[in-house]
């Protein structure tokens, strides 16, 4: 999968069949894939999906605190419990993850 | 319907062996709680179409499932690797108790639960495989890595039969233990891969863009350096639903 056929039309990230793609985390200078357009020539896209980190060698990690929105978040698929960013976290090794269910305010709340 | 795939030294291809069938569970618990887990040696029931034939010829336990596996497969050697699936994660196996056995199957065995089969190859410091003989549970079959990574291991030298550690994997994780060690180094995974694919009509992973970037990314952790004890990403994360 090219990084050329993310972005042609509607991002793979947010139409693809495959839950683990339709999860993931957004890094700094993810905003022009996120809204489609082709990121700087050389740069990476900034959007690191949950098969991405699957990828990833983390069996040294015992602790990952996501804080960001919906991370906790992924589809059900009958018994296998959810697809999501912390399936993607187990399969790399990870082994106590602290994830976030809702959306996070932007703004910081007035105390 | 769910199954064993075992694995044996010296074969090329895995052994099926159903086990139970998820209705069996259903028939088997009581009509108040229809959605028990499985658990070993509950007493199992008639239902009321009558007395079930899987129920009769698991001897009316409904965990007595692993009976013909352990029994009849699993002869010879102490340590068992398995990779449970699905449902059967739940099910403890330590504690289940084959068909007219004094012992539990913890008694008798050195069990070893693996939460994928990329453990099968993946390694730690201290490195031998635990076992003989690993066996697959699972309701959706991944028969092709199993079969490969074992393929790969023979060809790299016969799995040592002893020396191992004990399984620290706790039965609410399906993700966390990587303490079972194997003997090869990450850079091997990707000759796994290789034959993983070859013979099943697929192309190498590693020829697609995503592969390469994915490598990059474990040669980032793997190459000496190990990962970050602690990692913390304060950043905005996202989930799309399906359009359904």
């Amino acid at each position: 999968m090219s990084l050329r056929g993310w972005i042609a039309t509607s991002p793979v990230f947010k139409s693809s069949d495959h839950p683990m793609i339709r999860s993931g985390l957004l890094l700094a200078g993810s905003n022009a894939a996120w809204e489609g357009r082709q990121p700087p020539e050389g740069a990476e896209d900034g959007i690191l999906t949950a098969y991405e980190i699957s990828q990833m060698n983390l069996r040294n990690t015992e602790l990952v605190v996501l804080s960001a929105c919906v991370t906790g978040l992924g589809d059900i698929s009958g018994n296998e419990g959810v697809y999501g960013l912390q399936r993607a976290f187990k399969i790399a090794g990870a082994k106590y993850l602290v994830m976030w269910l809702w959306r996070c305010p932007t703004r910081r709340p007035r105390c | 319907m769910y199954a064993a795939l075992l694995l044996r030294p010296g074969r090329e291809r895995p052994k099926f062996i159903p086990l139970f069938e998820e209705k069996l569970e259903a028939l088997c618990s009581p009509p108040a709680s229809p959605r028990l887990p499985l658990r070993p040696g509950r007493p199992c029931t008639p239902g009321r179409a009558g007395p079930n034939p899987w129920a009769l010829r698991l001897g009316n336990r409904c965990t007595n499932c692993s009976g013909p596996l352990w029994k009849r497969h699993l002869t010879g050697g102490q340590n068992r690797l398995f990779l449970p699936s699905g449902l059967l994660h739940r099910l403890n196996l330590d504690a289940c108790r084959p068909i007219a056995a004094q012992q539990n199957l913890a008694d008798r065995y050195r069990l070893v639960a693996l939460n994928s089969t990329r453990q099968l190859v993946v390694p730690t410091e201290s490195t031998v495989l635990p076992t003989r003989q690993c066996c697959s549970a699972a309701s959706t079959t991944n028969w092709t890595a199993v079969h490969a990574a074992a393929r790969w291991q023979r060809r790299r030298g016969a799995l040592p039969a002893s020396a191992g550690h004990r399984s620290t994997a706790d039965s609410n994780s399906r993700g966390g233990n990587w303490t079972v060690p194997a003997r090869h180094r990450e850079g091997s995974v990707g000759q796994v891969g290789r034959l993983i694919f070859e013979g099943h009509g697929f192309s190498h992973p590693s020829e697609r863009a995503s592969h390469r970037r994915n490598r990059s990314n474990q040669s980032g952790t793997a190459g000496g350096k190990p990962s970050p004890r602690i990692l913390h990403l304060a950043t905005h994360g996202f989930f799309s639903p399906t359009q359904d």
